[in-house]
């Protein structure tokens, strides 16, 4: 039997043949024909397939990493969790500080006092802010009587003390009184606390002369008299004027400066230096 | 028909050789459908003429559309083609699936390593073997899916005409 058949030999010698043509046809003009008609008529549709094909790809990988996919939700959920609580309590921080700052440039302000840096720790019991406790007492040298103040203005006297622990009554207290003066026109009065008044975190100014001139909006501060409270510290301002027929005061609203329902750091004059 | 089915046999697996399977990539190594088929339809073949034109139509297309030396492509995929058909008949007795595989393997690593290094011209020994052998064991299971498939579609009345199969 030959080693090749005859039909076998004449069709080696055809793909010889097509393969020189096709050899010979791409080195002299550039591009084999042959390559170049099937790749024509196949190109539409290579580009048809070829999209399913990578849609197909896809949708495999993702089901073939799906648990990767999930261990890695997983993971970013929980770190995503982790810096939301970092960025909470970033700003968090951020707001102490401010607060502790001014503090700070108070506490520095007063350098002709010494003074105690303490905290609010808790409210009276009847969900009006006419009492508040802080956590310095007598072992930090604060005495009952002491007055307190914050950043925003004064906040009230040291009512009653222990070794850690304060409590104070502040200007909104219906027992309490403090000498103001109208920073505007220089009037003196005193703000006093007041039972109705006590429930929507306001005081009321009274022992002014009736004839004086006050307007809504005018800021008061502590006059001094009394010896209690230093000279200068913003109180309040004035919300309503309650008047007669005639015009004469009768009384008028004061709110105070300190916020007492974000009241956190405060600080207590111990004594003059 | 028959003609016609072969025609949309390596118009399918031209497509799905040069686009889908880029996708199915293992240790680097993407079979040549295209190959497998001429393996098989050499074997399955009963004259000379038909596999003759059906081999070079298929190298044709491989060389054309598989970015490599369509030259070197073409006449390694037909004289394979040519040699498999020339040899169909031996060893008797033995089923023509596994003549598939054993030629599928063989001409395989030998086409893939003379493709290597022509384009390459590299000795490196363990190159050129991983570089055949992964693709020819590739389409070994190409050719396992294939010729059954090809058997079935194409050429069913034929093998019930044979005394022998």
């Amino acid at each position: 039997m030959p080693f090749l058949k005859k039909k076998a030999k004449i069709a080696v010698i055809i793909v010889a043949a097509v393969a020189a043509l096709g050899i010979v046809t791409a080195h002299f003009a550039g591009q084999n024909p042959v390559t170049n008609v099937i790749r024509t008529v196949m190109s539409p549709f290579q580009s048809g397939f070829s999209y399913i094909g990578y849609k197909l790809s896809r949708a495999v990988n993702f089901i073939w990493e799906a648990d990767t996919y999930r261990a890695e939700n997983e993971e970013l959920s929980a770190r995503l969790a982790q810096l939301e609580q970092q960025s909470k309590e970033t700003a968090q921080y951020r707001v102490e500080n401010e607060r502790l700052s001014e503090l700070l440039d108070l506490k520095n302000s007063l350098s002709q006092f010494e003074t105690v840096a303490a905290s609010v720790i808790g409210y009276s019991k009847n969900n009006w802010y006419d009492k508040i406790e802080i956590n310095k007492g007598t072992l930090n040298g604060i005495e009952k009587g002491n007055p307190v103040i914050c950043s925003d203005g004064i906040v009230g006297l040291v009512e009653e003390a222990g070794p850690d622990w304060a409590v104070v009554s502040t200007v909104i207290n219906p027992d309490s009184a403090v000498g103001i003066r109208v920073t505007r026109t220089g009037d003196v009065g005193v703000a006093e606390g007041d039972d109705d008044l006590c429930m929507n975190s306001m005081c009321k100014l009274t022992f002014i002369d009736k004839g004086v001139n006050i307007i809504v909006g005018d800021l008061l501060e502590t006059s001094g008299a009394g010896g209690i409270y230093p000279a200068g510290f913003i109180v309040g301002t004035i919300r309503e004027i309650s008047s007669d027929n005639m015009g004469i005061l009768n009384y008028a609203v004061i709110e105070p400066k300190a916020d007492f329902s974000r009241l956190h750091e405060v600080l207590v004059i111990n004594k003059i230096k | 028909m028959k003609n016609v089915k072969l025609g949309v046999w390596i118009f399918i697996l031209a497509i799905i050789d040069t686009t889908v399977l880029n996708y199915a990539r293992v240790m680097g190594a993407v079979p040549s459908l295209l190959f497998a088929f001429i393996v098989s339809a050499a074997l399955l073949e009963d004259t000379f003429t038909a596999s003759a034109v059906i081999t070079m139509l298929c190298a044709a297309a491989a060389g054309a559309l598989g970015g490599r030396s369509f030259a070197v492509v073409f006449i390694l995929y037909s004289l394979c083609g040519i040699w498999v058909f020339n040899i169909r008949n031996k060893p008797r007795y033995t089923k023509n699936i596994i003549k598939a595989l054993v030629h599928t393997a063989l001409w395989g690593v030998i086409s893939e390593a003379i493709l290597y290094f022509t384009v390459l011209f590299n000795f490196n020994l363990r190159e050129i073997i991983a570089s055949a052998v992964y693709p020819a064991l590739y389409d070994m299971i190409a050719v396992l899916i294939i010729y059954p498939l090809l058997e079935a579609s194409v050429y069913k009345n034929s093998a019930s005409k044979k005394l022998i199969v």
